[in-house]
């Protein structure tokens, strides 16, 4: 079960992640709609034009951040790196894991993902959260987190 | 001290039936007010005003009755357990591991009539009601003793193997006191408090009023096109006195802030007293609503020093207690010693940071990209009003003064990050910074939970990075470290906490 270097999540997970942007700008594109249609000249270009450079952004983030996304099982610890613009590494030694749990969203359910959770007593900053695993797999990270939980206590 | 039996049910106190009523009044007091409202509003209410109380007071007062009949506690094993509720009947049964801190408190109805309340802080963020509202003091302290027994019955076996450990009552603890506030104490800490914050907030309100303010000043003026001498006058008079009136508003706001600390100094902290005892830190205070905080010691994550340029006058520094709580009790739970000299703060650091002032691995200063930063923030800030100013006088002084002030920001913020720092030995972890406000904080490394680094793209390219230690009282940011540091840093405190086996709760 050892990582000897960062894991990555399947492709799968980019496309989820893609797919739920869409889902965010689809919403988002309604102001600039009705700022369209109620015909305020200067300030629905301005809107209309936001949003295509924040749609532009957020691609551009997902593709430079997807391929550093992974997770990182070591001898006494797990880790899970993300990010670009803002990146981050956060490490949990297994003697602190409070519990660790298996879930999966509606979405992640039509696209076979799941999510594992491990809970820590540092708060919600500190727990860590990693989506778009192969079901399989994240009930396999389970399990072995709960044994070596149980070994270290 | 008399044997206090647990281990039957009971109820609370008898008088305690007027501390559950006014208790209710006081969670129902906005659907009364809404009640005697419509009563005054509507002329054809077949019952007055006066009666309609009264129906509801009779109500409340056997609801009250029931309430009291039907609340009991007692001990069972290693377990509180309660027992309430009128037509909904609850249980709560809570072990005693999970008890984080039991506090004592007295609102002014309970000094009335002479009863305590106990409140159970646990680990959950539940929001479970788990107090007991009137028990006499002699009992919430014998309680309060048995519910964190497992702590004072471990230090008993410690010292005496073989010998039969005694009964929780039994035991006298050791207790050496920390901090006795005297008023004199009391009116200084409320005068040192951090009044330039309320004065900030006092200047950026004004700077709002400022502005409307000059457009009444301009009004009548702007319709003359005539250069007249003698109105010029009266504009310079007109604007001298605005200006006058700003700055007499910005004193007396400034004097009612500091009224404001005092009256909430003398209110929180009134009568305080602190100590410690081999398993427990207790923190009393209060005036109006007496507060007892007991603390065990294990449950203590991080403690935060905070002094200031008036408190170095005389001496104190105030210590904020940071136990393991979820994030909404935190904010209402927040256990403070507002006056702590020299000796004392020694004292503690002694007994829960040991090993702190012997040999120290490694010191860091921040690297000077956060002197960057910083100042590129304050000045960003400052140029809102800035050109807000030079937009309304289009006097050039505006942005000389807006040079000045980035100047002084920058070396300002020089002298702050050269002054943060941060110590560690391997079991501890000291962390400090500020210059006219300090603040330094501990942290045992064996209590950390997890930890994180993060930097941004920008932080990338200059080689500097964040820190973040999650501990189960909150989290310590150690910002703009060396990449190179924080990385060893990162290993070096996972390794620690890996290889501890000192349980951290």
């Amino acid at each position: 079960m050892l990582s000897l270097e960062f894991e990555s999540h399947p492709r799968r997970y980019l496309r989820f992640r893609l797919w739920s942007w869409t889902i965010f700008f689809l919403i988002l594109l309604v102001p600039v709609i009705v700022l369209t249609i109620a015909a305020v000249p200067v300030v629905n270009y301005i809107a209309a034009g936001l949003w295509i450079m924040v749609v532009g952004f957020a691609l551009i983030a997902e593709f430079q951040s997807f391929p550093r996304r992974g997770y990182l099982l070591r001898e006494r610890d797990i880790s899970y790196r993300k990010g670009w613009i803002y990146r981050e590494s956060i490490s949990i030694p297994y003697n602190r894991i409070q519990h660790s749990e298996v879930s999966q969203g509606p979405m992640e359910r039509a696209m076979k993902l799941s999510t594992l959770k491990v809970f820590t007593a540092g708060g919600s900053g500190s727990d860590l959260s990693i989506h778009g695993l192969e079901p399989d797999q994240a009930e396999r990270l389970k399990t072995w987190i709960t044994e070596k939980t149980s070994q270290h206590v | 001290m008399s044997e206090t039996n647990f281990s039957i049910p009971r109820r609370q106190a008898p008088i305690g039936v007027v501390i559950l009523f006014a208790e209710n009044i006081r969670k129902l007091i906005q659907i009364v007010a809404a009640l005697v409202f419509a009563t005054l509003y509507m002329e054809d209410f077949p019952i007055s005003t006066g009666g309609l109380v009264g129906i509801g007071a009779c109500i409340m007062a056997v609801f009250t009755f029931f309430q009291y009949m039907r609340f009991t506690f007692h001990v069972k094993g290693e377990e509180l357990i309660l027992e309430k509720g009128v037509f909904h009947r609850e249980r709560l049964s809570i072990p005693f591991d999970r008890i984080q801190t039991v506090h004592l408190s007295q609102n002014i109805i309970q000094q009335i009539v002479q009863v305590t309340g106990l409140k159970i802080d646990t680990a959950g963020s539940g929001k479970e009601e788990l107090k007991i509202s009137a028990l006499s003091y002699a009992d919430a302290k014998a309680l309060q003793l048995v519910l964190q027994k497992d702590q004072v019955v471990q230090e008993q076996s410690v010292g005496h193997q073989g010998e039969e450990t005694p009964a929780a009552q039994d035991v006298k603890e050791e207790r050496t006191i920390l901090v006795k506030l005297s008023f004199a104490q009391l009116v200084l800490v409320g005068l040192t408090e951090n009044h330039i914050r309320s004065g900030l907030i006092a200047i950026g309100v004004l700077w709002g009023y400022y502005f409307q303010l000059k457009d009444l000043m301009d009004g009548p003026l702007k319709d003359s096109t005539d250069f007249d001498p003698n109105e010029m006058e009266s504009l310079i008079t007109t604007a001298s006195f605005g200006f006058i009136m700003v700055l007499f508003l910005v004193v007396l706001f400034l004097i009612a802030s500091v009224l404001v600390s005092m009256v909430r100094t003398i209110l929180k902290d009134f009568n305080l007293e602190a100590s410690l005892g081999k398993m427990n830190l207790k923190v009393s205070s209060g005036l109006l609503k007496r507060n007892e905080y007991s603390i065990p010691l294990s449950k203590i994550q991080m403690m935060k020093w905070q002094g200031n340029f008036l408190r170095n006058i005389p001496g104190f520094e105030s210590v904020i207690i940071k136990q393991s709580s979820s994030r909404e009790s935190e904010k209402k739970q927040r256990v403070e010693i507002p006056a702590c000299f020299p000796e004392q703060t020694l004292k503690l650091e002694n007994e829960l940071f040991k090993g702190l002032n012997e040999n120290e691995l490694f010191g860091y200063s921040p690297h000077s990209y956060f002197v960057f930063f910083l100042s590129m923030i304050y000045s960003v800030i400052a140029l809102v009003p800035a050109v807000l100013l030079y937009l309304g006088t289009k006097h050039y002084g505006v942005l000389i003064g807006y040079v000045v002030f980035v100047l002084i920001i920058s070396v300002w913020v020089r002298k702050y990050v050269d002054t943060i720092s941060l110590k560690t030995n391997g079991e501890v972890i000291q962390y400090s910074s500020g210059w006219l406000f300090t603040q330094r904080t501990l942290l045992m490394l064996y209590k950390v939970q997890s930890v994180k680094m993060s930097q941004s793209i920008f932080q990338e390219k200059r080689g500097t990075a964040h820190l973040t230690l999650f501990t189960a009282g909150g989290p310590l940011r150690l910002r703009f470290l060396p990449e190179e540091l924080a990385q060893q840093l990162y290993d070096y405190f996972l390794y620690k906490v890996e290889t501890s086996d000192q349980s951290w709760m």
